[in-house]
């Protein structure tokens, strides 16, 4: 009993524990959407694998609801002014987080409309580039997040702009293909699902570089003219 | 913010962050605490055994002395100031007020220092829901402390079971067989006190007038240290209390009561340790059955002041400081005995609290007529008659 209460009050920088918990739920997001792209591109799932994305889904949430819960807590208590636009921008980014983790699930989850491969064309293997620049773009995320690298930021920011035209540009080539209602149903998903993925995680990057109340709202060239305090 | 302070921002340190700084700044305010309270009993004893009888004779009724104790500590809004005011009355040399009539002023205190968490839910008014949590969440305090008096005073009044067994703990700690209790800081609180009663006593020559002045110089000590002590303690501990407390909700019951004492022996204050519960319950973080053991925790924790006061008392009758600080003790622990253990007993007070909190929901005029008329009108009203009924 002394020892439990000796831990407790023992206790770390609240600010830091939201932090680390927002570094661990990128970490999870990001094994998540890995994993549910291997599926979704034909690697064959065991049940197990399958479970993995639920479970890691869950986890996510868990962690959004934590997150969460910590801010409330730190703001609840008085004096703590100093830290509301870091507890805003965290109660923001982590719905961001949790709508990737929603995407992942999908993902996975359109074998079952579709358990056959995809084919082996040009817009897979366009999907295919879009999926490694999401993944490498969400990648380096936490660490430019962590470290508020707003070099970085801007150069993947400008990376994942790119990746939602060409998803967008994809979308129409699909159109135009004469694909089975299956396959069409299958490719669209699965770019629409990067397309939001790169979404969210442009929407991370842009906490380091815009201001709180300009979030998700990425202006280049405010950026390049360093006026992003503007109304 | 931008790229800069995307991280997480650390709290800007202040000339008290430095641990050594505030240990000392911490000895001192407590140095000057207790100064105070010597000082109020060496006041009291030049103030003259005849004014000291009138002035202190509405105390013998048992019910005015409750009154007295909620009203005082209401208008001060701490019971660390009233029950070492207290303290310092039995103490002093003339024992202007016995321990008997002292005991349900101490009572009173611990009813009336419930009203500051009842006023910081009112915050919380413009959200219905949020101010149902709560109100509830304060007002369990409330009720838990009027069940214990309801229980533990008539009994006290028929048996002295309380006064006994602390003055028995009291010779225990003063030593057995009536040897003389010397305080272990005798001479350093002596001396801290012995300029100003030269300068006043100095300045006027009139002993009455001096004595009354010597009083309220010593009651401002008190009051002043114990609210610096409460703020730097508080700075020192704020970082601390989300966290402490967030991670004591999945925790056992007797763990939460734990850091409930624990967390206000640290801030000096039960108010503050209830009050931080408040915003938490009112942003739902915190439910009512995980508040209640954290605020009994605190119920218990705040003895500590007068325990502490208690140390300060170096004449004659510095025994009797000790069995009224072990009083505020003993009272506290019998009334979580007899309330906590026993659900049915438990769900008392929860269940008052909720019903309150309900009630005061739908009518948010009865919230704040609860609060004027309970801890200000009803005492003041008694307070008011017994000048015109003795």
């Amino acid at each position: 009993m002394l020892r439990e209460l000796l831990s407790i009050f023992r206790s770390g920088n609240p600010l830091s524990a939201m932090g680390e918990n927002f570094a661990r739920m990128l970490k999870l997001a990001y094994e998540l959407t890995d994993k549910a792209g291997e599926i979704y591109f034909g690697k064959p799932a065991t049940p197990e694998e399958r479970t993995y994305i639920y479970k890691q889904d869950v986890r996510v949430n868990k962690l959004e609801r934590k997150i969460r819960k910590q801010v409330v807590a730190h703001l609840s208590i008085s004096g703590n002014t100093a830290s509301v636009p870091y507890c805003l921008f965290l109660m923001s980014l982590v719905k961001d987080v949790e709508r990737i983790g929603d995407y992942a699930k999908n993902l996975a989850e359109v074998v079952d409309i579709r358990p056959d491969p995809l084919p082996d064309d040009e817009i897979v293997a366009e999907l295919r580039e879009i999926r490694a620049g999401v993944e490498s773009t969400f990648e380096a995320a936490s660490e430019v997040f962590a470290k508020s690298d707003h070099e970085r930021a801007v150069e993947l920011m400008s990376q994942g702009k790119d990746l939602a035209h060409r998803s967008d540009a994809l979308i129409g080539i699909i159109a135009r293909k004469d694909y089975d209602a299956s396959t069409t149903t299958a490719v669209v998903l699965g770019t629409r699902y990067y397309k939001r993925i790169g979404g969210h995680v442009m929407n991370i990057l842009s906490s380091v570089v815009m201001p709180l109340h300009k979030l998700d709202y990425y202006d280049e060239k405010a950026v390049a003219a360093d006026e992003v305090s503007a109304p | 913010m931008t790229a800069a302070s995307a991280t997480a921002p650390q709290p800007a340190p202040s000339w008290t962050s430095h641990p050594l700084l505030r240990a000392a700044l911490v000895l001192f305010l407590l140095y000057v605490f207790l100064v105070g309270v010597n000082g109020l009993g060496a006041g009291f004893k030049s103030l003259g055994q005849g004014l000291l009888d009138s002035f202190f004779a509405a105390t013998e009724n048992p019910f005015m002395g409750l009154m007295v104790g909620i009203l005082a500590t209401t208008l001060v809004q701490s019971s660390s100031v009233t029950t070492s005011l207290i303290v310092g009355l039995v103490a002093a040399p003339e024992n202007p007020l016995p321990v008997i009539n002292a005991v349900p002023m101490i009572m009173g205190a611990n009813i009336g220092t419930t009203v500051t968490n009842t006023i910081a839910s009112m915050a919380h008014m413009g959200r219905k829901e949020e101010f149902r949590r709560a109100f509830s969440v304060a007002t369990c305090h409330d009720f838990f402390n009027y069940i214990s008096v309801a229980i533990l005073l008539p009994l006290e009044l028929l048996t002295g079971i309380l006064q006994k067994s602390a003055s028995a703990l009291a010779s225990l700690v003063t030593g057995v067989g009536g040897a003389d209790y010397d305080s272990p800081i005798k001479g350093a609180i002596k001396a801290g006190g012995a300029p100003i009663t030269t300068v006043v006593e100095a300045v006027i020559s009139l002993p009455q007038a001096a004595a009354v002045i010597l009083i309220i110089l010593n009651a401002i000590l008190i009051f002043v240290a114990l609210l610096m002590l409460v703020k730097v303690m508080r700075s020192a501990t704020q970082t601390r209390v989300e966290v402490i407390v967030s991670r004591v909700l999945d925790r056992s019951v007797l763990l939460a009561m734990l850091v409930g004492v624990v967390m206000t022996v640290m801030v000096q204050s039960s108010s503050i340790t209830t009050s931080l519960l408040v915003p938490l319950a009112g942003a739902g973080i915190l439910t009512l059955q995980r508040a209640f053991p954290i605020t009994i925790g605190a119920n218990i924790g705040t003895t500590v002041t007068a325990l502490l006061a208690a140390l300060a008392a170096t004449d004659e009758n510095a025994v009797h400081g000790i069995t009224i600080a072990l009083v505020h003790l003993l009272f506290n622990l019998s009334g979580t005995l007899l309330i906590f253990p026993v659900k049915r007993m438990r769900e008392l007070p929860l269940a008052a609290a909720r019903w309150l909190a309900d009630t005061a929901v739908e009518s948010r005029k009865l919230a704040i007529g609860y609060v004027v008329m309970l801890f200000y009108g009803i005492p003041a009203l008694f307070a008011f008659l017994a000048r015109f009924l003795r």
